[in-house]
């Protein structure tokens, strides 16, 4: 599982000034599949983050654990449907 | 996923990341290659900066201020000799703050390319008539 070539993660400030989130742009071809962005909230920016790193599905569920106390499962769930959306807008390679 | 225009995903999001088109801001962006990325404007636009703007016939234009007046901006293309008055601050959504040249992002805060460019083809608009004129001398010739 990996990101597809012209997938880039734009991180922008919040409006409190603090909090950060991700935007999801195309460049090349891949604004074929999409043309536009994707918003982001910040557990599916930390969720692309670790795709991008090479990670599997466990790992970024170890990683979310890292971060928010919820329980494993949850996360789990979580992880699971925002890579099958990552998926359906054609953002991730198998 | 929602459909938004430029002006509401700005006003949501606070960001937008498009393709450019037309000719008025090469050399440094090239129609249908390059994407630009703007902000949400937060502060007053200075000189040199890039902004989106509305004109009243409702065009979204990306061009550079040449000079910001108290209540209004000179802009201009970076391919342009000629500059457009009178662009309020209503009229301003956003500013550029970086861009996708083929596939690499240049930030437009901390490039040092950029900054040079600015600076040689910002300040001077004799060279610019000059390169414009070898151009259509050129063109002709051919």
């Amino acid at each position: 599982m990996k990101i597809a070539n012209g997938f880039k993660l734009k991180i922008l400030q919040g409006k409190d000034g603090e909090s950060e989130k991700g935007v999801i742009v195309t460049v090349g071809d891949a604004t074929k599949k999409l043309n536009g962005i994707i918003s982001l909230n910040e557990q599916a920016t930390l969720i692309f983050k670790c795709i991008d790193k090479g990670f599997s599905k466990d790992e970024i569920v170890k990683e979310m654990l890292k971060v928010y106390d919820v329980e494993e499962s949850v996360v789990a769930r979580d992880v699971e449907k925002t890579i099958s959306t990552f998926k359906e807008i054609g953002a991730i390679d198998d | 996923m929602i459909n938004s225009t430029i002006e509401e995903t700005l006003e949501n999001v606070g960001f937008i990341c498009i393709e450019t088109k037309g000719t008025s801001m090469q050399p440094m962006l090239v129609s249908g290659r390059d994407k630009v990325c703007i902000e949400k404007l937060k502060n007053k636009p200075k000189k040199h900066d890039v902004i989106l703007y509305k004109r009243n016939d409702g065009t979204f234009i990306l061009h550079r201020v040449k000079k910001a007046y108290k209540n209004s901006y000179a802009m201009w293309g970076d391919n342009h000799a000629y500059v457009e008055y009178g662009v309020t601050n209503e009229q301003i959504f956003g500013i550029l703050v970086g861009y996708y040249k083929c596939e690499k992002y240049i930030n437009i805060k901390k490039s040092f390319k950029y900054k040079l460019y600015k600076f040689f083809w910002c300040n001077s608009l004799i060279v610019r008539k000059v390169i414009f004129k070898l151009r259509r001398i050129f063109k002709k010739q051919k």
